[in-house]
């Protein structure tokens, strides 16, 4: 056997791990190894003084600082839930807005014609309500749903589907105007 | 520490839930662990007291992920383990790759090497200083293993590596604490009469 297995058959006795027939040719090569059962010796004597240190005691309240911790995070965590679904929400609520404002914008260029004035802010404030009756209901869905998700994987996905139905909305709002002229 | 099975696994599902009380019991439960797994590791009570606290905080906000089919203990102690490899990362500020340890071949010092020698007993300190000399994953698993009384698989899992990495690993570990603590105990209190003995007894063998 040459001493470098051997080196490594002596640390797997001092975990119990030899096989009756490893034991043996190990004993052999230490019966004849003058360096190796020097260094037998000396990694027992380690290992006796690893397994004579005892465990530490936590500190006093070390639970309770824990816990503290836990809820600050835990605060913060649901404060940064509820952040994101302030920006979700803004980010509906701007899109959706976007067709009524061009309609009230284009009131200010056609102030001359009186008529047109009239159609366009009734058509502007039809739109608005419109609006605002679906923002509300999404609004709902959206708070509900952050409310209650389990985690944040989940919530990144409503997060994508907001994302989606927003930017198609802003695609849908900016080409009305357009072809209203 | 005997807590069934059953009884963990339910306080991870309360907790899941959110219920802080069964995380508490939780905590209660490993806190011993934890906090000596981090003393071992960082070397000081302020340290180790940071980055148990941090750990069940992680525990706590990962608590989705953690598999019933593991034991809740070492899955904890996993988080508590790397962890602690992050922050002696970061204050030390060296990137030793672990291959380039497991790879390199640790040759014993034929000099610190007397004929016969006990540990005595007023040495223990000096294991508990020279331990922090260890590159930090043979730390690890020296700790898990005595400390934790854990198998290799065991080991294994909690560190993220292979069985025959934790055994070569432990062997490495034990052979350069054995260099570290002859060293330690030879630099430190040997009297004139018996240090030119112990020189006579190293030149002899050189
Ligand atoms: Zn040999």
């Amino acid at each position: 056997m040459q001493c470098q297995t051997a080196s490594e058959l002596m640390s797997l006795r001092l975990d119990g791990a030899l096989s009756d027939d490893e034991e043996r040719a190990l004993d052999a090569h230490l019966a004849v190894c003058a360096a190796c059962s020097a260094d037998w010796a000396h990694m027992q004597s380690a290992c006796d003084a690893f397994s004579a240190l005892t465990l530490a005691e936590p500190p006093a309240q070390f639970a309770a600082r824990v816990m503290q911790r836990v809820q600050r995070r835990s605060r913060r965590l649901s404060l940064a839930r509820a952040g994101l679904s302030v920006l979700l929400v803004a980010l509906m609520l701007s899109t959706l807005f976007i067709a009524p404002l061009r309609a009230l914008f284009s009131i200010t260029e056609s102030v001359s014609s009186v008529p047109a004035l009239i159609s366009t802010l009734v058509g502007a404030i039809v739109g608005v309500a419109s609006v605002a009756g679906t923002v509300l209901g999404a609004l709902q869905v959206v708070l509900k749903a952050l409310i209650s998700s389990p985690t944040w994987l989940v919530l990144a996905g409503y997060l994508a589907i907001c994302a989606v139905v927003a930017v198609t909305w802003a695609r849908l709002a900016l080409r009305r105007p357009q072809t209203d002229r | 520490m005997t807590i069934s099975t059953e009884q963990e696994q339910l306080w991870v599902l309360q907790a899941r839930q959110g219920n802080q009380e069964a995380f508490a019991r939780i905590v209660e439960a490993y806190q011993r662990p934890v906090f000596n797994l981090a003393y071992r590791m960082l070397g000081s009570v302020e340290a180790a007291e940071d980055a148990a606290q941090e750990t069940f905080v992680r525990a706590y906000v990962r608590l989705d992920s953690y598999d019933p089919a593991y034991k809740l203990a070492s899955w904890i102690l996993s988080i508590a383990s790397h962890h602690c490899i992050d922050c002696l990362r970061k204050s030390n500020g060296r990137q030793v790759s672990l291959e380039q340890i497991d790879g390199a071949r640790w040759i014993p010092d034929p000099r610190l090497r007397p004929e016969e020698r006990t540990m005595r007993a007023e040495q223990r300190h000096e294991v508990r200083e020279q331990l922090q000399r260890l590159p930090e994953q043979y730390r690890l698993v020296v700790i898990l293993r005595y400390w934790h009384d854990m198998s290799y698989v065991e080991i294994a899992r909690v560190t993220g590596s292979t069985e025959s990495a934790v055994k070569s690993r432990l062997h490495r570990a034990r052979l350069m604490m054995a260099d570290l603590l002859t060293e330690a105990e030879q630099a430190a209190s040997v009297p004139e009469g018996e240090r030119r003995l112990t020189e006579s007894a190293v030149s002899n063998r050189v």
